[in-house]
């Protein structure tokens, strides 16, 4: 039996929330070594061990089919994609990392507010200027693969190593393709965000490379790993809501699934019972006022530290995938 | 020079060992006793000393085949007997022979053939910084060198032949590096003749080189874009129409959704519409907040306005009629004979307007000169979507395939392209008509058919 290889960023935010993340799951890492190795392991679950590698050749060494399992951004897996890749499994986004990568307009071009204008315009840019529309950005395959699927077909891409965002006012560039949190760094340099321009919403994932690497391993202290990181990561969506059921009422759990995709904790509940729901974060506040409204309460809320589910859905994922090997 | 092609008839064993080694009689051999070498031969009889290491003076090969490979000190390569058959076709004394450059700066290979292909290449850095790319065909190369001679618009006719380089993926069992033979013809006037010397000549070389069955699929994209530039609808729609020619699924939903009517939110589309050019300039300015002696960042006020001004016009359009949209459909749709084809052609357009029926006419005129050199036409295809999904030729166009290879049945192909020298570099538009030929896969082709 071999050793599993957990590859992890080895430095910047992303290194910083990773450790976030891993000690509020009550995992415990640790370096072989002293503290500047680049190897090291989990506390308590055996024959996992841990590569420290920067984001960019975390996604690289999956593609490859170098190392079993990795965290890294969807934007740098889709960024190093090309038809020579590995296949591979995204097993758990992780709830931080969180950015868009979006294709964004000087602010002047009055009017360009969508990827249809920018097609339009980029084949006028090269009727007027005799030569294709310039984009800066460090996203070179996800732009192109977007571009194409938009049917815009001229522009030339410019390699931009650091502040992309700049490019346009530089003059190096026309447009750019960033990727980008909130926004704001574009908009400081009066640039526009096309309304329908993200181009790719992405996050921190836990993924796994599909390939031979995978025989001769332990499968028992991955499944383990694996659902301590998915319970914790759907508990950092989810939040459980309480009420008391004081009325009968046969439709309230389909409509709360539908509407909120809240559900019972523990199906149907019985007239007088304090109920308990599971539902994404970003539903609590309208599902309570659907239920103040339909005159329960008080509704109280509570954000869990861990959800396991029966299934776990990584554990499944990976289980499945192996197979195919 | 006849002393020295005695020289080399003796050292290559003599006119009767010669007549065998050519597969021609022996008057012929004592022809060239007489009168040099034909420069059809040139290349076989450079190889052929080149293989037995005769040491030849390169004079006797004439201006034309004067940089034929195995007599200058660079290294030897190695020619299938197929690929020299192929050669000796396209050379003549009209091609000159030239080497173009295998490093070719990637932003001019990307600025001609755009982003999508950008995956296929192999594109680095020097240790100056440059980035490079390793040729991905021919075209671009020769006309580098065409340019690099200093010409700018005299004619100049091209053979060469040599390695090209695409990545297929780790997965495809296509090559990523092939032989690429062709001949291009730059600059003089963007005649007729030209475009059928190409086809002739490479047409022939593929029947001389021993292929038997020979698919040709011909097509002309400039045909689309006259019938476009002589219907009745707004600019802002040809040129729309013009852009997404190249990607068949996009065209097919432009066209729906130029058959309704259209909304837009752009609120400044129907703010313009009332203005005259320079009132609008003064409005956008004014819009974006601009002083006057300030510029956009990337476009110009006039580009800006212009566009917000056809968008404008846009707005108070009908919706494109049925009838034109099925025009354009049926015209697209034509795929036959080239006879049929240009009957077809001239029943759905006429009436349109007579720069249409005179294209229409030099087409009949190009296919007639091809019939004049005995090309076999009756199992070609003439296609109007021909073309299409690379956004390359400008005008005619044609491939040739072997059905006998299966799925990558193409051997080779050409076209025009008047718009490539001004891509690459220059200013001027010259006018360039070309084709390539793949030897491996015409090898195959060869070899397939004869085990068949």
């Amino acid at each position: 039996m071999k050793p599993l290889l957990l590859a992890l960023p080895s430095k910047g935010r992303l290194h910083e929330q990773m450790n976030n993340f891993f000690s509020s799951s009550g995992l415990k890492l640790a370096r072989s070594g002293g503290k500047r190795t680049y190897s090291g392991f989990i506390k308590d679950i055996e024959k996992i061990e841990i590569l420290y590698l920067s984001a960019s050749e975390i996604s690289n060494e999956l593609l490859r089919g170098n190392i079993h399992m990795g965290i890294t951004g969807i934007d740098l897996i889709e960024e190093s994609r090309t038809s020579a890749s590995k296949e591979l499994v995204m097993l758990s986004k992780l709830g931080f990392g969180k950015a868009d990568v979006v294709v964004a307009v000087p602010n002047s071009w009055i009017d360009v507010e969508n990827i249809k204008d920018l097609s339009e315009v980029a084949s006028e840019f090269r009727s007027y200027n005799n030569r294709r529309m310039r984009v800066a950005t460090k996203f070179t395959n996800i732009t192109r693969n977007f571009f194409s699927k938009n049917g815009i077909n001229n522009y030339r891409l410019v390699d931009s190593a650091g502040a992309t965002e700049g490019a346009p006012a530089a003059g190096s560039s026309e447009i750019i393709v960033d990727i980008t949190e909130t926004g704001q760094t574009i908009e400081a340099n009066n640039l526009k965000i096309l309304k329908d321009g993200v181009m790719l919403k992405s996050e921190s994932c836990i993924f796994s490379s599909v390939s031979k690497i995978w025989n001769e391993i332990d499968l028992g202290p991955v499944e383990k790993f694996l659902r301590i990181i998915s319970a914790r990561s759907e508990a950092l969506n989810k939040a459980e809501l309480y009420f008391d059921y004081i009325k009968e009422d046969s439709d309230l759990e389909i409509d709360l699934y539908r509407a909120f995709k809240a559900i019972f904790v523990k199906g149907s509940p019985e007239l007088g019972e304090s109920v308990s729901l599971i539902l994404p974060l970003s539903e609590i506040a309208s599902c309570s006022f659907h239920l103040t409204n339909a005159g329960y309460g008080p509704i109280r809320t509570n954000q869990p530290n861990f959800i396991y589910n029966r299934d776990s859905e990584s554990w499944n994922l990976l289980k499945e995938s192996i197979k195919k090997i | 020079m006849i002393k020295e092609t005695n020289k080399i008839i003796d050292l290559l064993g003599g006119t009767g060992a010669l007549a065998k080694l050519l597969s021609v009689n022996l008057s012929a051999v004592s022809n060239y006793r007489k009168k040099g070498f034909p420069a059809r031969l040139h290349y076989k009889i450079a190889s052929l000393c080149n293989d037995r290491g005769i040491t030849v003076n390169k004079n006797i090969f004439g201006s034309a085949s004067r940089n034929i490979l195995p007599m200058d000190s660079r290294p030897i390569e190695v020619l299938s007997e197929v690929s020299i058959n192929v050669m000796e076709n396209l050379i003549s004394e009209e091609f000159e022979l030239i080497d173009p450059p295998v490093l070719v700066s990637a932003d001019k290979v990307l600025d001609r053939l755009g982003e999508n292909i950008a995956d296929r290449l192999y594109i680095f850095s020097d240790p100056a910084g440059t980035r490079l790319c390793l040729r991905p065909d021919l075209t671009i190369p020769t006309c580098i060198h065409y340019l690099n001679s200093g010409f700018r618009g005299e004619k100049r006719n091209y053979a060469y032949h040599g390695k090209v380089f695409q990545f297929n993926s780790a997965i495809s069992s296509e090559p990523n590096e092939f032989s690429q033979a062709g001949l291009e013809s730059i600059g003089g006037d963007s005649s007729l003749d030209s475009e059928v010397e190409i086809f002739f000549r490479t047409y022939n070389s593929l029947r001389q080189a021993g292929i038997k069955k020979l698919n040709v699929l011909m097509g002309d994209v400039s045909l689309f874009s006259l019938l476009i530039d002589v219907l009745d609808i707004p600019v802002i729609w040809k040129d729309q129409l013009k852009t997404k020619f190249w990607n068949d699924k996009n065209f097919k939903s432009l066209l729906d959704e130029l058959s309704i009517k259209k909304k837009f939110d752009n609120k400044l589309f129907y703010k313009i519409s009332d203005l005259d050019q320079e009132t609008a300039e003064i409005f956008v300015r004014d819009t974006i907040g601009l002083s006057e002696k300030q510029s956009p960042v990337g476009r110009s006020i006039k580009e800006i306005t212009e566009r917000l001004m056809k968008k404008s016009k846009e707005i108070n359009t009908e919706p494109l009629s049925r009838s034109t949209a099925n025009l354009i459909r049926d015209f697209l749709s034509i795929s036959d004979t080239p006879s049929k084809a240009i009957k077809k052609l001239k029943s759905i357009s006429k009436n349109i307007d007579s720069k249409l029926d005179s294209k229409i006419d030099i087409m009949n005129e190009r296919v007639d000169k091809m019939m004049n050199l005995k090309i076999d036409l009756k199992d070609s295809i003439f296609s109007l979507e021909k073309g299409r999904t690379v956004e390359y030729y400008t005008g005619f166009l044609f491939d040739y395939s072997c059905p006998i290879l299966g799925d990558k049945s193409n051997v080779g192909g050409g076209g025009r392209y008047d718009d490539l020298i001004k891509s690459v570099s220059s200013n001027v538009d010259i006018p360039a008509v070309g084709a390539a030929l793949n030897l491996e896969r015409i090898e195959k082709a060869i070899s397939k058919e004869s085990s068949s």
